[in-house]
């Protein structure tokens, strides 16, 4: 199995996009404190959309999330799954003695060590990032805070944020990657993760329609059944320390649908992925 | 050429991604008529709205369907014609006959082009259609200027122009989009690039925000508001990309 991992692993630093967006990442970073040092221009230093240099890794995590590495796990998974699948290149792994369940968890745990790779590489180039762009202040406002926090605890939302937007994308992950398995050919998975991406940043809308037409009443944790709305707010609502939001029960609530959403693709996509014929 | 222009379109329709393509989009464009006939109105972006009309209908769908046309089925399309079969060998039956390979890119160009325009007349008809059905008539509509009264007449002319300008954009999006599959070596990355360019072209120059921002911009431009030349980049991404593509192509090494 280690060796199993290891020839995984390796298939995946093969691709030129993987150390493209390795290389990509302070490039991504100098271009969000960019945009946020014209942004602070416009916001009063008490708000919460203020950046410091103690906010701008949240900042520019909550500004990338959605779009940068949602689409990167969908092509690298595209890759893993699909692309060396149709095209028979993992033929000559299945030639060797092992069983096809061993070859799909192997294929996930590479994925989500890169995944993890990029984003303590993230984390660190925009700890650096925010204490060259941008001033320090001793007390940080937060989204969904009634107070603001010291720097200490600023430590740890950070490191809290992080690990929650990651799991939201081993969440996205389970999606693509069950659609990477049905898919046959390449541009099918890309096209049908892409519509899910559309799909869920809509969802929201679609809800917030609903409610009003139907007159209302609906318990709003409805809303972060997208799991783009969670990544988009959801973490922030379930970090956060104000009366009003505890009392949804937001942090139970994402963890369940992250954890259902989780369990019912990767199930389905094994299942898939073991009982699908293998004479391609 | 004729017949390079019926074994391409053969082609196109014999991989099933067409045609569910084309079920899944009718299947989203009733969606969003449901979305739309329940909404009072129609937002041209974050501050303007105006009251949703039989006559304005069939563009507000336009602007709700749009990002799947361009981000998502025809980029799929494009990258299958054009790089796909490249890609994947099957090429070279086709090449094995004496054609021109310069024929054989215009071919698969205007192909494209016929697919991309049936895609954006069902918008339309479905549009005319399902607004005349949920929402009331008027006899003045106005758009996002509100000096400038259309009268029905004016407003199918108006939507008409409108659409004709998204298709116009769609053409741009095929050259560039033809422009990157010789570029790029996979159809993934192809897609991957063509995000790129689209995202890329906002930060490059507002001019080229249209390849991203369609329906963004044919609403300012249709208003008389849009501040940046946008006939001379679309014209200029259309030609520029078709005959440096069609050159490429005929230059390119064909052994693969």
């Amino acid at each position: 199995m280690r060796a199993l991992f290891h020839s995984e692993w390796e298939r995946l630093w093969k691709r030129k996009i993987a150390w493209l967006f390795l290389i990509a990442i302070p490039l991504i970073i100098a271009l969000t404190a960019k945009y946020y040092i014209g942004h602070n221009a416009s916001v009063p230093l008490g708000s919460p959309e203020h950046t410091t240099a103690e906010n701008f890794p949240v900042m520019a995590m909550i500004e990338q999330l959605i779009v940068v590495f949602n689409v990167v796990a969908l092509v690298l998974l595209t890759f893993s799954f699909t692309e060396e699948y149709r095209s028979g290149q993992l033929r000559l792994v299945m030639l060797r003695a092992y069983g096809s369940s061993q070859i799909f968890w192997a294929k996930w745990l590479a994925f989500a060590s890169m995944m993890a790779l990029f984003f303590v590489v993230y984390l660190f180039a925009a700890v650096v990032a925010g204490y060259v762009f941008f001033e320090s202040s001793p007390q940080q406002t937060l989204f969904y805070y009634d107070q603001p926090v010291s720097n200490g605890h600023m430590i740890g939302y950070t490191l809290g944020y992080y690990g929650m937007a990651y799991a939201s994308i081993v969440g996205t992950a389970a999606v693509f990657i069950a659609i990477g398995v049905i898919s046959r050919s390449s541009t099918a998975a890309i096209g049908l993760g892409m519509g899910f991406l559309l799909c869920s940043l809509g969802y929201p809308l679609i809800y917030e329609m609903f409610n009003r037409v139907t007159g209302g009443g609906w318990p709003a944790m409805l809303k972060y059944l997208s799991l783009t709305e969670i990544q988009f707010s959801g973490i922030a609502v379930m970090l956060s320390g104000s009366a009003a939001a505890r009392g949804w029960h937001a942090g139970l609530w994402i963890m369940l649908i992250l954890a259902g959403y989780i369990a019912v693709f990767t199930a389905a996509a094994r299942l898939v992925f073991t009982k699908s014929d293998r004479f391609i | 050429m004729m017949q390079l222009l019926q074994s391409d379109w053969q082609r196109i329709w014999k991989r099933k991604k067409t045609f569910v393509s084309l079920l899944i989009f009718v299947a989203i464009v009733l969606l969003d008529c449901l979305f739309l006939g329940v909404q009072s109105f129609g937002a041209f972006d974050n501050v303007s709205s105006v009251p949703l009309t039989a006559q304005n209908f069939s563009l507000f769908l336009l602007k709700e369907v749009s990002f799947f046309l361009v981000l998502i089925i025809g980029p799929i399309l494009m990258i299958d014609s054009f790089n796909g079969e490249y890609h994947g060998g099957q090429l070279r039956l086709v090449l094995i006959r004496p054609v021109s390979i310069l024929r054989l890119f215009a071919a698969k160009w205007i192909n494209l082009a016929v697919i991309m325009l049936l895609f954006v007349a069902v918008t339309f008809v479905i549009g005319e259609g399902v607004g005349h059905l949920l929402k009331p008539s008027v006899d003045s509509v106005v758009y996002l200027n509100p000096d400038r009264a259309y009268s029905p007449a004016g407003a199918f002319m108006y939507n008409l122009e409108s659409y004709g300008l998204f298709m116009l954009i769609l053409l741009a999006q095929l050259s560039v989009t033809a422009a990157l599959c010789t570029l790029l070596p996979s159809p993934i990355i192809c897609y991957l690039g063509w995000i790129g360019a689209a995202v890329g072209g906002l930060y490059v120059s507002d001019a080229l925000g249209f390849l991203l921002m369609g329906m963004s911009t044919i609403f300012q431009w249709m208003a008389g508001r849009y501040v940046h030349a946008f006939l001379l980049p679309v014209f200029g991404c259309i030609f520029l990309g078709f005959a440096v593509t069609m050159l490429w192509w005929n230059r390119r090494n064909w052994v693969k």
